[in-house]
């Protein structure tokens, strides 16, 4: 998409919120009103997030938001579920990450370059 | 509330990153986000739609339709999801609104 999105208007892409409605409740149909709202109740929450973070950051006298603060901020927003459930996905999200370098390393240690492999 | 547990919990993300940190970064005052930082709200953020999705579910009995009101009782009744009370007010019916101005007087609302 060519055209630059106002400000007011920045909203997860409606294609990728689909997707994820018919992943949680695949029976149910969904109004086009509670679409959009929905979508809007998103970037209200990034936004919700982004500025307890930015407190947080600031707070400790740090330039970047790091992954703690956002931690921090999922605390104070009062939504620790999601916190445990973040950390439990990042930590399994790493340890595939790390066995497909460690899997990459031992191919190459095969001499057969991964391209040649991913061309199969 | 009941317990909060993702189906979307297996490490893959659905929302494309780059559009979160857009919409962080309107945000005044946010400078940079690191790479883990951006992960987890936008983790944070698909199960924030998972959870406001299964809490509808449940609360309008398994209904089939998810709709504007069910989305807005939700958000009426529970605690961590009072920040989007602004964004999805219950409809009034207009008779409603004119008690609502009688009640107030027209001089406090402006």
């Amino acid at each position: 998409m060519a055209e630059a999105v106002p400000e007011e208007e920045l909203t997860i892409p409606r294609a990728a919120m689909n997707k994820m409605i018919k992943e949680i409740v695949p029976s149910v149909r969904v109004a086009n009103e509670a679409r959009e709202l929905i979508l809007n109740c998103c970037s209200e929450f990034i936004h919700l997030l982004a500025s307890e973070a930015n407190e947080i950051c600031t707070q400790q006298q740090k330039k970047t938001i790091n992954a703690e603060h956002i931690l921090g901020a999922l605390d104070r927003l009062g939504f620790n579920d999601y916190r445990t459930d973040a950390e439990a996905v990042l930590k399994d999200c790493k340890a595939v990450a790390a066995k497909r370098r460690r899997q990459s390393t031992r191919l190459e240690n095969l001499g057969i370059p991964e391209e040649e492999l991913l061309r199969q | 509330m009941s317990s909060f547990k993702p189906k979307l919990g297996d490490g893959s993300i659905i929302l494309p990153q780059a559009r979160v940190k857009m919409i962080m970064k309107s945000s005044p005052d946010t400078e940079s986000i690191s790479t883990d930082a951006l992960y987890f709200v936008t983790k944070a953020t698909e199960f924030f739609v998972e959870h406001l999705a299964q809490e509808i579910y449940e609360s309008t009995n398994k209904s089939n339709e998810l709709t504007y009101k069910g989305l807005a009782d939700i958000v009426q009744k529970s605690d961590s999801m009072q920040f989007l009370k602004d964004m999805v007010p219950k409809k009034i019916t207009y008779k409603e609104y004119q008690e609502i101005l009688k009640e107030k007087g027209n001089g406090d609302l402006f």
